[in-house]
């Protein structure tokens, strides 16, 4: 089935929001890393939208989106709970990934009327490896680590799109992607009542496994689940496996937990 | 150095003639296998009393060589018989069973059942076995690995979680009881192969060497040991295996005499080498196992012919004690093997098996164990 991704922008609270819109059904907000949108050539977008309405926002200060009076996570957090309101039609399925965490479950605490459900994937909000001393990897040592050893790209990221994503992390992280800026949010999972599934790579050589741990011993009812052999990025790295789990977790809910042949 | 004895609870000779596999099972005979579970399991209490410091079991399939095809039954057994000795399981044939949180929830259970015993061998298994369960050769490897992750994180982790893996699937994993040895009991893989050896050495676990010889096995041996030095440790002697058969009599000459038969007509024949050389050329091995795929191309040409060049070679101990002594001394300098595990089946008489074994813990064992 041939899924078309269209490119669409939307004011909200005072911002011009990029975002990427595909698919009928369930609404799914996905919510990107550091690195911004995902690459044109990822497929799992148009694989989630194969049965879902998928909006993929480049949430404030990263792509074409300006930062706009965001200067904190916090503010991101309202501009996010804005967008999902106008866009989405007042709820959505929110999918997190990595640095998207934090995002992802201070909606959850913070506009629980407007999140179905939550999928952390491999969420960054509370540590990070530390960078191997010495020489600064190359960018083929960083997109290994993110996309591990076998990628399903539907074709690589151009150059482009490469420093696209550079510029991004350099320009966000700190602002907000650092950990240390998240550990009110820490105090607070536990107010986090909706449906939350938490997946993992097995092989994230980014994020330390202990620091996954929170989520899943403060939210209630939260499942984790391992993608086996995953690298960090896994709607890339592992994009047939991670999109049978967030679509199953989002058609499903409780009963993803039960076998359906 | 240890000592295991091999107890796989074998059922004796059938009437069948010739060498089949699959051994048909019309040759079963209830009585005969009352006598050999009743056999096996006085045997192992005997061993235990003796010294030995592990009794071993497998799994293996299709064959009255081996009545364990779950060897987590007969190693639950063995934990109500066996009161000291370790209880090693070399192994289980994780990649086989499509379940393997099943494996880690039984291997727990005997850890627990035996008081923190158990020895863990979670293994690829031998080519021909992939023909049990139908798996296909070629995802052994993968399998393999897999199924190893799952099998440590469900002992491991300590909280519910899910798994989302090529081969396996789960949405709840979290076992009852955990093992009592922690946070796990000691484990080996198979490693004949390269891969399985760095395989080890990578996850710094031991190493266990079955069906293969003493120059391979040296290989092996090293090869492994290079791997974790690279990685940055060096595994115990106890950590690398050396399984082979072993008879020992009064006097080298009745020893030989005894296992003699053994080497008249090859026991590598029919159906079990063509097993073996359908599954080991269909993608078993890696691409760096040249040597294995050509010797398992046939296995009955790689066979000694006759008691002393299965010496020569490192497959079996036979002699009197003082040789048997400097055989294991052979092995343990030439391969650095820690542990023997020894098969004391070969005599095919249940009498001198016996024997053979006594003999061994008296007269042999005391001055190896300084080795």
């Amino acid at each position: 089935m041939s899924v078309i991704v269209h490119d669409k922008s939307a004011d909200v609270g005072g911002i011009r929001m990029h975002y990427r819109e595909t698919g009928e059904g369930k609404t799914i907000v996905f919510l990107h890393g550091a690195g911004g949108a995902p690459p044109r050539g990822a497929g799992f977008v148009a694989m989630l939208g194969e049965r879902h309405r998928v909006l993929v926002p480049s949430r404030p200060g990263f792509d074409e989106t300006p930062a706009g009076a965001c200067k904190t996570v916090l503010d991101v957090v309202a501009a996010m709970a804005a967008f999902i309101d106008k866009v989405s039609g007042g709820k959505a399925h929110v999918v997190a990934q990595s640095a998207g965490g934090a995002i992802g479950c201070w909606l959850a605490v913070l506009h629980p009327e407007l999140v179905e459900s939550l999928v952390l994937s491999a969420p960054a909000a509370f540590a990070h490896h530390r960078a191997p001393a010495g020489a600064r990897p190359t960018m083929e040592e960083i997109e290994h680590r993110l996309y591990g050893d076998d990628p399903e790209w539907v074709a690589p990221p151009t150059e482009e799109e490469r420093q696209r994503i550079a510029r991004n992390a350099q320009a966000n992280m700190s602002r907000f992607g650092a950990p240390e800026g998240n550990a009110d949010l820490l105090a607070r999972l536990g107010e986090i009542k909706v449906p939350c599934l938490l997946i993992c790579a097995s092989d994230d050589r980014l994020i330390p496994e202990e620091a996954m741990r929170p989520y899943q011993q403060a939210i209630p009812g939260c499942i984790r689940i391992f993608i086996h052999g995953a690298a960090h990025e896994m709607p890339i790295a592992a994009a047939s496996r991670w999109v049978k789990l967030v679509a199953d977790f989002v058609d499903r809910g409780e009963y993803f937990v039960v076998n359906r042949g | 150095m240890k000592f295991s004895v091999f107890n796989g609870m074998p059922y004796g000779r059938t009437r069948m003639q010739g060498n089949r596999w699959p051994v048909p099972n019309q040759y079963f005979e209830p009585e005969q296998a009352r006598r050999a579970v009743a056999g096996c399991l006085a045997e192992v209490e005997m061993e235990d009393e003796l010294g030995f410091d592990w009794i071993a079991c497998a799994e293996h399939h299709y064959s009255p060589f081996n009545l364990a095809p779950n060897v987590s039954v007969l190693a639950s057994a063995l934990t109500q018989k066996v009161k000291r000795a370790r209880i090693a399981i070399l192994g289980a044939l994780i990649p086989l069973t499509g379940n393997p949180v099943r494996i880690a929830e039984e291997f727990a259970m005997i850890d627990n059942l035996s008081g923190g015993r158990l020895v863990a061998g979670l293994l690829r298994g031998a080519p021909y076995e992939y023909m049990v369960y139908n798996v296909n050769p070629a995802e052994s490897r993968s399998r393999f690995e897999e199924a190893w992750d799952l099998i440590l994180r469900a002992w491991t982790d300590t909280m519910p979680f899910g798994w989302e893996g090529k081969h396996f699937h789960y949405r709840h994993v979290s076992i009852w009881p955990r093992p009592l040895q922690q946070p796990t009991p000691p484990i080996y893989v198979s490693g004949s192969s390269k891969e399985s050896g760095e395989f080890a050495a990578r996850k710094k676990v031991g190493l266990g060497l079955a069906f293969t010889n003493l120059p391979l096995a040296a290989e092996a041996a090293a090869h492994y040991r290079a791997k974790a030095g690279e990685l940055g440790w060096e595994p115990t002697p106890e950590q690398i295996i050396y399984q082979l058969p072993i008879h020992v009599d009064e006097t080298d000459e009745k020893a030989f005499e005894t296992l003699r038969p053994m080497f008249a007509h090859s026991a590598l024949t029919g159906g079990l080498v063509d097993a073996n050389r359908l599954v080991a050329t269909s993608g078993f091995f890696g691409q760096g196992d040249a040597k294995l795929v050509q010797r398992f191309r046939d296995l009955s040409a790689d066979e000694p012919r006759s008691v002393e060049e299965a010496i020569a070679r490192g497959t079996v101990i036979c002699g009197g004690p003082k040789t048997a002594l400097a055989q294991i001394k052979r092995l343990h300098a030439e391969i650095g093997c820690g542990v023997l595990n020894l098969i004391f089946d070969r005599s095919g008489a249940p009498d001198k098996k016996i024997a053979s074994i006594q003999l061994f813990a008296k007269e042999v064992m005391p001055e190896a164990r300084a080795l």
